[in-house]
This record gives C-alpha cells, sequence and structure tokens, in this order.
C-alpha cells in the first residue's frame, strides 16, 4: 500500500483525547450516571470452600433506602454459567456466583443488596447475615490437598515444547545450571474500580462498563443471560486503567443485568478496591525448574524449562510460557512442560505479559547464572546463544533485533564500566548492582473491520468497536487515518468502545495498534479509491497522494463511506465469522506455521543496596527495544517506560499474599499490596533501536504494550546479585532477602 | 439492631455534655477511623469533634506549645513559628500518608488512634509533649507515655476528650530529627522509626536528650540509657558509634509481613545511628 505524503504516522503527536481526559470530559465507565438509577454493593463471601448454610435478610431489609437483597435463590436458573476464553467462551473463569449455594473461593460473591444510595446500600450489605458451612481450603501449590495436572493432559490443544535429547545432552554439558524459581500472586489494581452499570429499556440492555473487549462482552452477556446478542450494547469510551483485568467478562456483569431487568430499574454497581481482588482475575502464583547445560565458551547445548501454575478448581486456565522460553535462544536439545495445580482459588487470568513475566524472569535468571558460571559477561553470551531461527521447528523470525538492543542499551547504560565481581562496586554505604536481562513478546494481530465517512466538510469518522485502555489507541487509529486519507489529524474523529460499531478484537496480547491500524488504513484506502472513481478525478490507479480538495465539493451532504475487514497473516476466513460473534482470533508468535513473530528489547537495571539496612533503591532503569514501525514515539514511550516501572515493581514490591490456613488474601489494599511511588523510580529511559518489518503485516507494525514489564523481573534480580553475590530466585526481592549480606 | 447516633457539636461543652451522657467513638480528621470500619456496619455513636469552634490551632503562652485538638499535620507543617525542635515532627508530619491525608488527620487523632506504627508518637515522645483531656470534671495533663496504654489502646477516659498536646519550649537551642524506614520510599507503613530532639549549651554539649522508636513495640519507646550516655557530651558525627545492642532493651520487636524482629532489632541501631550523624551534622 503506498503512503499519501502527509507523514502523520511515526509522528510524536499529542493524545487526541488528552484535553478531554485532563478536563474531565472524558467519561469512564464509573462516571456514568441514569436517572432513577439504583445502586448495587456486592456481599462476598468469608470462606474459600464450602456452601451458604442460611442467609437472614431481617436486619438488612430494615435498613431505610434498602430496595432489593439479591442470593441464589432469586438468580439461580436466571443466570447460566459461561465458559472460559480459552475454552470458545468469553468469561475469565466458570464459576458462576448465584447460580448455587457453593462457595469455590474467597471473596465470591454471595449476595447484592440494591438501594436507593449508596450508602444505604453498603450499610444493607453490612447488615446481611451469612451464615456458612466452611470445608478445608487449599491455598495453593504446599496444601496436601490440591491437585496438579500435566498441561498436556488438562488441555487438548497444549503442546509441550521440546527438540533433541535435553536430559543426556545435559548430563553430558561441562557447565550445568539446576536452578528453581518462584513468582506471586499479583492483582492489576487498576485505578478504576469494577463498575458496571445496566439499565434495560423494551427488551434492550444496555451495559457501561470499562472493558477490553465490547463484542466478546456482548456475546458473552446474550449466552448467559438467555438473550438475542443484538439486543445488547456495551459502552466503554475510557478506561481507567486494564492490564488484562477486563478482557474477559466476569460474572458480575450479568448478575446486575439480570437484577436490573428483575427491579425494573437501572443498576450502578462500584465495587470495593478488596473486592476488586476477588470478584476479577488476578496472575497465579508460578514455579520454574529450569536446566541449562553448555559449552565452556558459552554455547548452549541444553536448556529444560518445568513449570507449574495454580489455577481454579474447575478450570484449566493456563498461560504456558515455555512457547516463549524455548524459543528466546538457539539450542539444540530443549524439553519443557506445564504442569497446572488446582486450589480453592478464583480462575487466574491475564495481566500484562501474562506467560512471558514469570518465565522469563527463570530463563533470564538462569542465563545470568550461567554469565556467571562460564565467566562471559551476560550480554556476549546472549550474543553467542543469538539465533534468526526458531530452535524447536526451525521456523524464520519475521525479524529479530535483540542483540541491536543490548547494544544500543548497553552504550547507552555505559555497561563497559561493569566491574563484574559482585559487591565490587559501590558508591559510600551503598552496594551498587548493574543487571540486564531480554525481553520479549509475541506480535500477534486478528481480524478486524472498521468503518470510514468523509464529509464535504473535509472532516473524518472513524468507528471500530476497538478500545483504549489509556495505552493511545484514539490517537494511533487517528494518525493512521489522517495519513492515509491526507487530512490534518484534528479533522478525523475517531470513535471506539461501543459494541454497536464494527467489531475489533479484545485488546489483549499487545494486539490493537497492529489489527486496528491495518483495517483502518484499508478502509480508508478503499474510501479513496471510491472517492476518485466517483469523481474521475484522476485515474483509480494512481491516487494515493492526490489531495482531497478537489473532490469534496461533489460528496453528497452526508459524505461517502467505507467499510473493510482485514485478516491478517495466519488467519483464515473462519476469523471474520467469528469476529462478528465476539471472539478475537490472534495470529502469531510461535503458533504461525511458516513463521516466528515477536517484538525484543534489553533491559537495564542499576540498584543501590544500603549495606546495612539493605533497602534496595533502583537509580537506573534503561529499556531498548526493536518493535517494528512505531506509528506514535510519545504513546509508545509512555507505554514502554510503564512497563519498566511495572517491572520494576513486580520484581521488588508486589505480592498478594494469601493466608495458608484459609485460603484467604489478606493485603487486599492499596496499602499493604505495595508498588512504587514516585520517589522510588529515578531514571527511566526508552530507546527505540529502529526495526523495519515488511513481513509481519502491512504497516510493519509490532505490538509493544506488554513488552516493557517482562524482562526487568530478572534484571533486577541479576543486580541485586552483582551488588550483593546473592541470588534471590523468589520474587518479590524484599530487604530482609538479603539480611544475610555481610555489612 | 441498634440506632448509632451521629453528633456534631459546634462548641466543647456540648461535646464534653455528651461524652458525659454516653459512649462515642470520636472521630476527628476520619482517616484512621474510616479504614477501620470497613466492611462493618456502623454500631457505634459517632462524635465528630471536627466543627467545635473557638480553639487556634497552634499557638504559644508561657514557654510552651499548644496543638489543639484540630491542629492537622498540614498546619504543622506550614506553622514557621514552630522552633528546630519540631524539625523532626514536621519530618514525621510529611511521611503521614499523601497530601490529602496530611490535610484531613489531625496529630491528636493519630496520638489517639495508638498504632504502633503510627508515625507521629516517636517525636511527641521526644519532644516531651503532654496530652490534655477535658470532660465535665475538669482538666488534666498527662505525659504521651503515659498516656498510651497499648496497641491502639489509651489512658482516655469514656467521658473525656483530649483538646491538646503541650509541648514545653525551654528556650535553648534544639535539634531534632525524625527517620523512617519502609519497604518503599513514600506512603508506606513503617517497619522501624527514630524520634529524637536533642537540646544544646552554647558550647554545643548536650543538655538533654530525648530519643524514642516506632513500630518495634506495642507504645514506642524512649531508649533512657542512650539518653543518659549521650548528656555532656559534644554533638559530633562520633557519637553514632555510640550506639548499642544494649539501648534497645525496651523494645520488643514482632516478626510481620513487614519485617521480622531480626531485622527490626538490625535496622533500628543503623537509623539510630544514621539520626546522631544526622543530629551532628
Amino acid at each position: 500500500m503506498a503512503e499519501t505524503a502527509e507523514g502523520v504516522i511515526g509522528k510524536d503527536v499529542a493524545r487526541i483525547d488528552g484535553a478531554r481526559k485532563v478536563t474531565g470530559a472524558a467519561s469512564y465507565g464509573s462516571d456514568f450516571a441514569l436517572p432513577d438509577q439504583t445502586y448495587a454493593f456486592l456481599v462476598t463471601s468469608t470462606i474459600a470452600r464450602g456452601r451458604i448454610r442460611h442467609i437472614d435478610e431481617t436486619a438488612a431489609r430494615r435498613v431505610p433506602g434498602v430496595i432489593g437483597i439479591y442470593t441464589h435463590r432469586d438468580i439461580a436458573g436466571k443466570v447460566k454459567a459461561g465458559k472460559l476464553m480459552a475454552d470458545g467462551g468469553y468469561l475469565g473463569t466458570s464459576i458462576q456466583p448465584l447460580t448455587s449455594p457453593d462457595i469455590l473461593h474467597d471473596g465470591q460473591i454471595v449476595a447484592v443488596v440494591i438501594g436507593e444510595s449508596f450508602e444505604s446500600a453498603r450499610e444493607g450489605a453490612y447488615r446481611l447475615d451469612v451464615a456458612y458451612e466452611r470445608q478445608p481450603a487449599s491455598a495453593s501449590f504446599d496444601d496436601a490437598s490440591v491437585e496438579t495436572v500435566a498441561a498436556s493432559e488438562a488441555s487438548k490443544t497444549h503442546e509441550d515444547p521440546k527438540v533433541g535429547d535435553a536430559e543426556t545432552a545435559f548430563q553430558q554439558a561441562a557447565l550445568r545450571i539446576d536452578v528453581s524459581y518462584s513468582t506471586p500472586t499479583q492483582h492489576h489494581n487498576p485505578i478504576e474500580l469494577f463498575t458496571t452499570l445496566c439499565h434495560w429499556s423494551d427488551g434492550k440492555l444496555t451495559v457501561w462498563e470499562s472493558s477490553q473487549n465490547v463484542w466478546g462482552y456482548k456475546y458473552g452477556l446474550a449466552e448467559q443471560l438467555g438473550i438475542d446478542p443484538n439486543d445488547i450494547r456495551v459502552l466503554s469510551p475510557f478506561i481507567g486503567g486494564a492490564f488484562g483485568s477486563r478482557g474477559s467478562l466476569t460474572p458480575r456483569t450479568a448478575i446486575i443485568a439480570e437484577i436490573a431487568r428483575q427491579l425494573g430499574r437501572p443498576v450502578k454497581l462500584v465495587p470495593t478496591r478488596d473486592q476488586g481482588f476477588t470478584i476479577a482475575t488476578y496472575r497465579a502464583e508460578t514455579r520454574h525448574h529450569v536446566k541449562l547445560g553448555a559449552t565452556p565458551d558459552g554455547k548452549l547445548v541444553s536448556l529444560s524449562h518445568e513449570a507449574w501454575e495454580v489455577t481454579s478448581r474447575p478450570d484449566n486456565y493456563m498461560v504456558s510460557g515455555t512457547k516463549a522460553t524455548t524459543r528466546l535462544y538457539q539450542c539444540p536439545n530443549i524439553y519443557s512442560k506445564v504442569s497446572i495445580t488446582h486450589a480453592d482459588r478464583n480462575t487466574p487470568g491475564f495481566m500484562r505479559s501474562p506467560p512471558e513475566l514469570p518465565y522469563l524472569f527463570a530463563l533470564e535468571s538462569a542465563m545470568d547464572e550461567l554469565a556467571v558460571a562460564t565467566g562471559i559477561d551476560p550480554i556476549e553470551l546472549r550474543r553467542i546463544n543469538d539465533t534468526q531461527v526458531e530452535p524447536i521447528k526451525g521456523l524464520p523470525y519475521t525479524s529479530r533485533s535483540l542483540m541491536a538492543c543490548f547494544d544500543a542499551g548497553a552504550k547507552a547504560f555505559g555497561w563497559h564500566e561493569r566491574n563484574p565481581k559482585p559487591g565490587a562496586m559501590r558508591d559510600g554505604d551503598w552496594l551498587v548492582g548493574w543487571g540486564c536481562a531480554s525481553t520479549m513478546y509475541p506480535t500477534a494481530v486478528a481480524p478486524a473491520a472498521a468503518k470510514v465517512r468523509l464529509m464535504p466538510d473535509g472532516k473524518a469518522i472513524v468507528q471500530t468497536a476497538a478500545h483504549d485502555i489509556g495505552t493511545g489507541a484514539y490517537t494511533v487509529i487517528g494518525q493512521v487515518a489522517a495519513e492515509r486519507l491526507g487530512l490534518p489529524l484534528a479533522n478525523i474523529e475517531v470513535q471506539i468502545g461501543d459494541s454497536d460499531l464494527p467489531p475489533a478484537p479484545v485488546a489483549g496480547g499487545s494486539n490493537t495498534t497492529a489489527s486496528v491500524c491495518n483495517v483502518v488504513a484499508k478502509a480508508c484506502d478503499r474510501l479513496r479509491q471510491q472517492l476518485f472513481q466517483q469523481s474521475n478525478a484522476a485515474s483509480a490507479t494512481d491516487i494515493s497522494g492526490m489531495p482531497l480538495d478537489a473532490v469534496l465539493n461533489d460528496l453528497p451532504k452526508d459524505g461517502i463511506e467505507a467499510y473493510a475487514e482485514n485478516l491478517p497473516h495466519g488467519t483464515t476466513q473462519e476469523g471474520i465469522g467469528k469476529l462478528y460473534h465476539g471472539h478475537s482470533m490472534l495470529a502469531g508468535g510461535s503458533e504461525l506455521k511458516d513463521r516466528i513473530q515477536f517484538a525484543f528489547g534489553a533491559e537495564f537495571v542499576e540498584l543501590r543496596i544500603h549495606r546495612l539496612t539493605k533497602e534496595i533503591r533502583c537509580s537506573r532503569l534503561i529499556g531498548a527495544f526493536a518493535c517494528g514501525r512505531i506509528v506514535n514515539p510519545r504513546t509508545a514511550r509512555s507505554q514502554l517506560m510503564g512497563g519498566l516501572i511495572w517491572g520494576l515493581s513486580s520484581a521488588l514490591h508486589e505480592e498478594t499474599e494469601i493466608d495458608q490456613a484459609s485460603a484467604r488474601y489478606y493485603n487486599d489494599d492499596l496499602a499493604e499490596y505495595l508498588i512504587p511511588v514516585n520517589a522510588d523510580v529515578r531514571e527511566v529511559e526508552v530507546i527505540f533501536v529502529p526495526e523495519e518489518d515488511k513481513a509481519i503485516n502491512d504497516l510493519g507494525i509490532k505490538g509493544l504494550g506488554e513488552l516493557g514489564n517482562v524482562g526487568t523481573n530478572a534484571a533486577v534480580a541479576n543486580a541485586v546479585y552483582h551488588a550483593t553475590g546473592f541470588r534471590i530466585r523468589d520474587l518479590p526481592i524484599r530487604l530482609e532477602d538479603l539480611l544475610a549480606v555481610e555489612s | 439492631m441498634k440506632p448509632s447516633l451521629y453528633f456534631r457539636p459546634t462548641n466543647l461543652q456540648e461535646a464534653l455534655t455528651a461524652l458525659s451522657a454516653n459512649s462515642w467513638s470520636v472521630l476527628a480528621g476520619g482517616t484512621d477511623f474510616y479504614p477501620a470500619r470497613l466492611g462493618k456496619p456502623l454500631e457505634e455513636n459517632v462524635l465528630d469533634v471536627s466543627a467545635i469552634d473557638g480553639q487556634e490551632k497552634i499557638s504559644f503562652n508561657d514557654g510552651r506549645w499548644r496543638l489543639s485538638l484540630q491542629a492537622t499535620w498540614s498546619d504543622l507543617i506550614a506553622d514557621n513559628r514552630l522552633p528546630a525542635r519540631f524539625d523532626g515532627l514536621k519530618r514525621a508530619a510529611r511521611e503521614v500518608g499523601g497530601v490529602q491525608i496530611q490535610n484531613r488527620a489531625t496529630i491528636c487523632g493519630n496520638l489517639c488512634n495508638a498504632s504502633p506504627a503510627a508515625d507521629g508518637i516517636p517525636n511527641l515522645l521526644a519532644l516531651d509533649a503532654q496530652v490534655e483531656l477535658m470532660s465535665l470534671q475538669g482538666r488534666r495533663t498527662l505525659p504521651i507515655a503515659d498516656f498510651v496504654k497499648g496497641n491502639r489502646r489509651t489512658f482516655r477516659r469514656e467521658d473525656e476528650l483530649v483538646t491538646a498536646l503541650l509541648v514545653p519550649d525551654s528556650g535553648r537551642p534544639a535539634r531534632s530529627v525524625f527517620l523512617k524506614l519502609g519497604a518503599r520510599k513514600y506512603l508506606v507503613i513503617s517497619i522501624v522509626m527514630v524520634g529524637a530532639v536533642l537540646e544544646l549549651a552554647e558550647d554545643s554539649r548536650i543538655v538533654s536528650a530525648r530519643i524514642a522508636v516506632g513500630a518495634c513495640s506495642p507504645v514506642a519507646q524512649r531508649l533512657p540509657l542512650l539518653e543518659e550516655g549521650l548528656i555532656g557530651r559534644r554533638l559530633e558525627t562520633a557519637l553514632a558509634d555510640m550506639v548499642h545492642e544494649r539501648h534497645l532493651a525496651p523494645l520488643a520487636p514482632i516478626d510481620d509481613v513487614r519485617g521480622t524482629a531480626d531485622y527490626r532489632r538490625d535496622a533500628v541501631i543503623t537509623l539510630l545511628q544514621r539520626s546522631l550523624t544526622e543530629l551532628a551534622r
């Protein structure tokens, strides 16, 4: 496809929705209000496993303003449980509360109290008396009653990548690393709470809820409520953070919709922060056993990655990051195996870089251990094992600039000044540690549709049911349309986040920019073609650079419109059918038959660890990334910077702590679930390494939303080792892990 | 369900009358009150003292500073009249939550809530502050150490209201400090805190020393042995070397989610050394 001369793609333009956001004009899910709306407050279970024995509503009903109490007695039979997204459904869990008195996890919804005001609903909820029949609950891996199964047995589609004979090669290897790692439970905690507002009018349901998947929500709700999807509209124009937590439908939405139907009035739910820990999804804890065998000069001869993930009792949710870790380096003998452990927990779900974050923490820490064992510089070790062909099936990468990222990052960081000896670099009482790690994230592109309408005044409206989860989707979609139509960016109005618009995939797997920009470009090109054909202003074969001014006057009063669908490489016609049923057919990463597509980067961390108190402070974070064509360097930098900070947070702070006896979370608030504050984050630098990938898609775009937070975890752990000589293999790394460091 | 009362008196007499007649939970800024009651129905009477007027928030009279029950952390931070002995308490004020919390939360409320990790208490101990309590029976004062009974418990009688904190000011040159250690840099519950006030003679010799440690015992504790050892010494950075494990006798740190007892014991020594080094600079 040729481009117009405008050159808006790749320009560092400010967000087109920025003014609306800072002036409060942008309405987020929680901002919507309707006349005559009622307020819902959730009551959640105080046990993790058992049954509701009895519910006494007397005291709650006496609270002035309470107008309804809904329990399984009112909802069972009216709302169906749904299937997991991974199983072809739309939900993040198959556990549907209020369909029976059974409790399958901590904080499961057991009742919804409806009031004329938020306060009356809350007071009613506080006074609802729920008695339970409590059964012993298994919290996690170490509980005797959990059930662990191989992923290949749990799921027919699961594959454990392997090649050669890893075990024999490991036994014969000159150098061997044989280590275990773990990562904790984490929660997304988007600032916007898990709000839902439902309203019925003439048998049609409208849902206002921040969502990364409005078409998926529409179809999922239709299935759960037993109604026609065409009678449902889901609106999500602005989203106060998501990170995967709003990608699949959660059970609350159908419950609130059903209550609104029974009540005949709009119902608005704003759950509390702590309820958000149990009514939505989370990143489950993982364990890893990594074995690396290498020659004395650092060449990998064996790589084995075995991992375990926690999930709920009924669901086989898994992230299986071995798809990435078995393909990062050249190695002739590779073994991998994933198992899942069923515990009495809610079903986990997507959280920024779901597979890559925990799995690359393990592999990239192990690579650093190998670097120490071989005495080879960590960057050089990666160069020795770099490849342009993935080792499992021998497929070529569409592009891979890993070492270019390391070189650019190392230069900016001053890596050559690093004294490799642990504890050798000091600044007064502070031990200085420098660590680095690779980062990678699959580039997936999904079928999408878009509509563009051009008006006689030279303004254009772009419509697609995509989502801006704070990343800048409005802006990059606008930039592509401006360039392709040959109009100033200010003339483009972008409409997204509405299931009445042409379908777009879930905002997950970092696919939005690639999927949606390509289809918008297609719709714009089609529109120009129609325009010039109609006007006879130019031959239809050479219209790319033609200004629109000449033809605008000929347009009808309501303009002209073009519609496009896009089937990216690796998808089939079936993908379009799925798209119109709320399913996203993401194709890419390691799933393609003919090639492999990932974005890469190198991340560098400088830590200072106080020799007496062992406080860990991060003084510098640098990431160098190669992710194809950058549509907007400003929003891209912002995302990667956010990713680096997230990675730091994940490495040093974040952990949802679970009481092993009761299987309940106990730090379910932002005072005790730690994330860094501004004062914890000093220097952060994002470097773009130029990369042109013509094969990956028409516009050459790779996803980058999740790339930033992957490698940071290992880079931090590697820096801790460099500063202290202590290898911490369990995240998060806290000061108490370093007490034994000699002062 | 017994109905609970909410009362927001506009003068002290109304408040004291109410306290004598009924049992109340006293609410000032509400920043500790609210989060402690999430998920539970309010089944207590609430006496909101935020509207009582006629009290100057921070004043000086007869050699004593008076911080009234409505003085917030932000009021303290903004008050330029306060002498150097308040510098530590001001630094603690900047660590009490974010600015929005500092604008609402009161110094007296922080004390009455009596959390072992309350940021304000070590420096109030180091300032030798007295608590002023009023009831219909009259007025009495208690030293801070005699006011805080234990974890979230005080010796305030049910009919009494804490009306002010009184801080003596000898007028001598003084230096003070507050140091806090948390898992991150800011907005974090303390693992260990140190508050200290030293009064100095003209030749820089230490005339009086008060050093208190928070979050290492149910109630923040002063360290008398260390204080005695400092008196008469010249204030210089070498004093940091004096700090010894035996000075920590009054402390009883526990293992919790924020840190182990061993770590706290180790960290408090470092914080004490840093405090003395900073005071000498």
